[in-house]
């Protein structure tokens, strides 16, 4: 006589069925405990943030504060935001270009190195990482000591050799934001290097193997072959690399201060200045919420341009 | 099995860690009162420096030994000393703060409304032992409402091998100290870039031509009038100290008193501004140079001047039951003349308190010692006012504006006040 199959009896039929409530169909039950932990950690300051930027509120104000433009008004009308802002774009703008560019020098070194067993590469590959991994701040004291200009730094005794007594590096304005880029360059490389790297030992090492049979060079098997293919982790990577460099200041802070004067003061540095030094709770949040605007636009850019030349190529 | 060992065995390490680490309350746990201080890492039983910690713990660790009723939570602030006080407003905004805490002198004036008075523990003789400057900043309307328990001067270092007479006044020290550039040796550097000992130490310069930052109402008037003209002297005086050679460009990036002390190390240079302690930093990066102090040179020879700083402390709790346990726990560990003379061995601080001079206490026995105490005779502090970290910032960027040429002093000036004066609130 064949066995008679019992039902299996799952986390639904207890409790009479009542459990069936947290099936498939009700998907908004399982994701709301996420909602929560979102809404708290993520949505709420930002709400804050936001409010506060609209009021006239200083660190020791309490609850008595009133709403108010007069934060975004005195932001938007001081001839200094716009210097910030134009600091702030060219700090940017060559900090993620410079990062992207030698992220993909060392990382195409690095995978051409390991394809022809070259090695050392992966000792390459450590070192690169340091810059990433200590904190900014140390890294911002680490640069002010080599860009010391008294004579006994790293950097000023080339200079000495050839009778420059006193080489100008974070003494005058230019110098001084070419530094402070060359510095976050240096920081970012390794978060790139490790994206690019990545995505290039995706591409099927087959593929490199026709080219050079074909007789492509190497040029052309890097402009054919693996730029296309890094197309989805380059647009990552600018996206990343903006935003991070976009509220950049624990670097600057150790190395210029924002100085001289404020030609190295970006925004995220503002931003700070204006909490902890000027104690404007209202002008730091409503600045803070520019900085948000701008890195929002960007990224927002960066899909536009990028996904649309790949749509075209498709 | 072992996993769940070794897991177990990490995180009571890691919470048994958690405690030893920050393990700061003093005294029986089961004490019925509980006293909470917040105080800076380097005025604390947390120092780094193994001399300040002992003073402060034992200290502590008297007090609740004859109070056993008591226990002292101890919670260090923020290193960065603008960051610190902004945590502490806002706790205190939210009534979320200590019974006392430490707190930086030129931003006292924004703790006021928070502060209790705490005459009934001090005698009128008590508090007029206080330094003058002092007694201002801690005594409104008849109220006591904070101590002002360590102080600093500014002044010159002069290297007493290379330069014969200390310079009195600006043209001195050009001379002097250009002569010394010439002859291959850093001839005076002082702080230019962006960080608060740039406005401070050259705030006397200023002072002495009768300047005033603050009208009586606390509006900014540096702006204005003779105001104006005094600081586009001082910014004058900088920017031909850079041209003329007498100090290098290099000093735009001076910040702060340590971001002199590489330059320092290298042992060039021959005369530089900075603030008293700077001395014995010197002396413990082993510098061997014979240094003189002088007061600031000033832009005409006449009285001297200088630019006090320090810390205070202050009482938050309105609990009748607490305040005289925090008199006498604030008087142990620095507000009586007895700890003022102890701490200037320990940490070198300057008292703020006539009777500890005639102490007999060995820091005296030093002459730099006894000479900065002179200058306490003459020491002004900096504005306590809401606007004054606003003037600071703006100051601080005019100055490194001139500095490096990218301004004139006129237009560097303007543009620090128009600033200002668009963020003041009367």
């Amino acid at each position: 006589m064949a066995e008679t199959l019992k039902p299996v009896r799952g986390p639904r039929d207890f409790l009479g069925g009542r459990l069936r409530v947290f099936s498939e169909d009700n998907v908004w039950l399982w994701l709301l405990p996420l909602a929560v932990l979102i809404s708290f950690f993520y949505l709420y300051p930002v709400f804050e943030a936001v409010r506060f930027s609209f009021t006239d509120a200083t660190t020791s104000s309490g609850d008595d504060y009133s709403y108010t433009l007069r934060s975004y008004v005195q932001t938007l009308t001081l001839p200094e935001f716009y210097a910030m802002v134009r600091t702030t774009v060219i700090f940017v703008g060559c900090s993620v270009i410079g990062q992207v560019l030698f992220g993909m020098l060392i990382a195409t070194l690095v995978y051409e190195g390991e394809m022809r067993n070259l090695p050392g590469f992966g000792i390459v590959r450590a070192l690169v990482l340091v810059g990433w991994v200590l904190p900014g701040v140390v890294l911002g004291i680490i640069w002010k000591l080599l860009l010391d200009e008294s004579g006994a730094s790293f950097m000023a005794i080339p200079f000495g050799m050839f009778g420059i007594r006193d080489p100008v590096f974070l003494s005058a304005p230019v110098p001084a934001l070419a530094w402070v880029i060359i510095a976050n360059i240096w920081r970012g490389t390794a978060f790139a290097m490790i994206l690019q790297y990545s995505a290039m030992k995706t591409i099927p090492p087959e593929y490199h193997e026709a080219a050079t049979i074909d007789g492509a060079s190497w040029f052309q098997r890097f402009r054919l072959i693996t730029l296309p293919s890094l197309r989805n982790i380059l647009l990552i990577n600018l996206i990343l690399a903006t935003i991070s460099t976009l509220n950049t200041f624990d670097m600057i802070m150790p190395l210029t201060g924002g100085g001289p004067g404020r030609s190295t003061e970006v925004i995220a540095l503002y931003i700070y200045n204006v909490v902890f030094q000027e104690f404007d709770f209202g002008r730091g949040a409503a600045v803070a919420v520019v900085l948000s605007l701008i890195g929002i636009v960007l990224t927002l850019v960066y899909f536009r341009i990028l996904t649309n030349k790949q749509d075209g190529f498709e | 099995m072992m996993k769940l060992v070794f897991g177990a065995a990490v995180s009571a390490a890691a919470v048994l860690h958690g405690q030893l680490a920050f393990a700061d309350v003093y005294g029986d746990p089961n004490a019925p009162m509980t006293i909470t201080w917040v105080t800076q890492p380097t005025q604390s039983p947390e120092a780094g420096n193994e001399r300040y910690a002992s003073y402060y713990k034992g200290k502590i660790e008297a007090f609740v030994a004859a109070h056993p009723e008591v226990k002292v939570d101890v919670t260090l602030n923020s290193n960065n000393g603008n960051a610190g006080m902004t945590k502490l407003l806002e706790q205190l905004a939210i009534g979320q703060g200590p019974d006392f805490a430490t707190i930086d002198s030129f931003f006292v004036k924004r703790f006021l409304p928070y502060l209790t008075p705490m005459n009934d523990y001090y005698t009128e003789e008590e508090v007029n032992d206080f330094f003058p400057f002092a007694r201002e900043a801690m005594v409104v309307d008849g109220k006591l409402k904070a101590f002002w328990v360590n102080t600093d001067v500014r002044n010159i270092y002069y290297r007493k091998d290379l330069v014969a007479t200390p310079p009195k006044t600006w043209d001195e020290l050009l001379e002097v100290a250009g002569k010394l550039s010439e002859e291959g040796h850093t001839g005076y550097i002082f702080p230019a870039g962006r960080g608060e000992a740039a406005v401070m130490e050259h705030l006397p310069m200023f002072w002495a031509q009768g300047g005033e930052l603050i009208d009586e109402d606390g509006k900014p008037v540096f702006g204005e009038g003779a105001n104006r003209d005094a600081w586009i002297n001082v910014l004058t005086f900088m920017r031909k100290a850079v041209e003329s050679g007498a100090s290098p460009n290099r000093v735009a990036n001076f910040g702060s008193e340590s971001d002199m002390q590489p330059e320092l190390a290298r042992g060039n240079t021959a005369i530089f501004l900075g603030g008293c302690w700077m001395m014995s930093e010197l002396k413990s990066l082993g510098d061997q140079n014979d240094w003189g102090v002088a007061d600031i040179p000033l832009m005409t020879e006449g009285k001297p001047i200088t630019a006090v700083g320090g810390w205070m402390t202050g009482v938050f709790t309105d609990n009748a039951d607490k305040l005289p346990f925090i008199a006498e726990l604030q008087k142990m560990l620095q507000t009586s003349p007895e700890a003022m003379d102890e701490l200037a061995v320990v940490r070198d601080d300057l008292p703020t308190r006539a009777s500890v001079v005639k102490m007999g206490s060995p820091y005296f026995q030093d002459p730099l010692n006894i000479a900065y105490m002179e200058m306490l005779e003459f020491g002004r502090p900096r504005p306590s006012s809401v606007i004054y970290p606003t003037i600071s910032v703006e100051l601080q960027v005019a100055i490194s504006d001139v500095v490096t040429g990218a301004k004139s002093p006129a237009d560097a000036l303007d543009a620090a006040f128009d600033k200002v004066m668009a963020q003041y609130k009367p």
